[in-house]
């Protein structure tokens, strides 16, 4: 099985689960308290959260923590970001369209762009 | 993760009914938008189109969920073999004869668990092209 962010991310118990760790690491039991699923299935979601490098466990004691490491999370952030300039662009197509500017239709579509 | 809302805000000097014809009648969406077969700023209208790069197109799904006239306009978007969805809002917002627009692009981080293949060479990959390559070519300054 596939074992990156992408997939970390892809389920939302375990996106629950980062929000949670993000501020403050927690043991299991605390982590598991906060959701109405079993605690092995809890443990499984974290199994899968450290395989993808989102959360190492510490242990303290007697107790397992969990510790959120977000950097890769800017993998993310950099998708979400190319939308954000997806968009920025069609509001300048748009902005040119208002202005009574003649865009080339088909613009998405073309194949005869040359790069 | 709430964060990953994308909010995109424009100033345009257009009155406010201009703007919300130029993104809700087909003929003028296919000047700056997607060529749309059909387009109806109408609850439960459905839509779809390809866009993508040279090499890969992805099919959009998307299904107006709200509209107020002039005001607001969302919709779904989601993508053909991705179980993510997520929601397109524009909001018109008249400033003194101009229109303030407001987007915004909800739960697109759901379309990463189709995974890196689909978040490396989605058709939003092929933007970079359009973005840096052909769009400069088509904005150039045309004679009015």
């Amino acid at each position: 099985m596939r074992r990156d962010v992408f997939q970390a991310i892809a389920d939302p118990t375990r996106r629950a689960i980062l929000e949670l760790v993000a501020n403050q690491s927690l043991n299991l039991n605390a982590v598991a308290a906060n959701f109405g699923i079993s605690r092995p299935a809890i443990s499984k979601h974290i199994k899968i959260l450290t395989e993808c490098g989102l959360i190492v466990i510490k242990q303290q004691g007697r107790d397992r923590y969990c510790e959120a490491q977000l950097q890769r999370l800017g993998e993310v952030s950099r998708f979400v970001e190319r939308y954000k300039t997806f968009w920025n662009d069609q509001l300048d197509a748009l902005d040119q369209h208002l202005s009574g500017k003649k865009i080339k239709s088909n613009l998405h579509q073309s194949k005869k762009l040359k790069r | 993760m709430n964060s990953q809302t994308i909010v995109v805000e424009r100033l345009f000097n257009a009155p406010v009914s201009k703007v919300w014809k130029a993104i809700t009648d087909v003929e003028e969406m296919r000047n700056w938008y997607f060529n749309l077969e059909l387009f109806k700023a109408e609850t439960g209208f459905k839509f779809q189109f390809l866009a993508g790069t040279d090499s890969k197109k992805y099919l959009h799904f998307c299904e107006v969920t709200e509209v107020i006239k002039e005001r607001k306009l969302t919709y779904s978007w989601r993508y053909d073999g991705n179980p993510g969805n997520s929601f397109v809002t524009f909001e018109l917002f008249e400033q003194g004869g101009k229109t303030l627009l407001r987007l915004t692009h909800e739960g697109v981080e759901s379309f990463v668990s189709g995974g890196p293949d689909f978040a490396k060479t989605s058709f939003i990959g092929g933007w970079t092209y359009f973005i840096d390559t052909a769009l400069p070519g088509y904005l150039e300054p045309v004679a009015q």
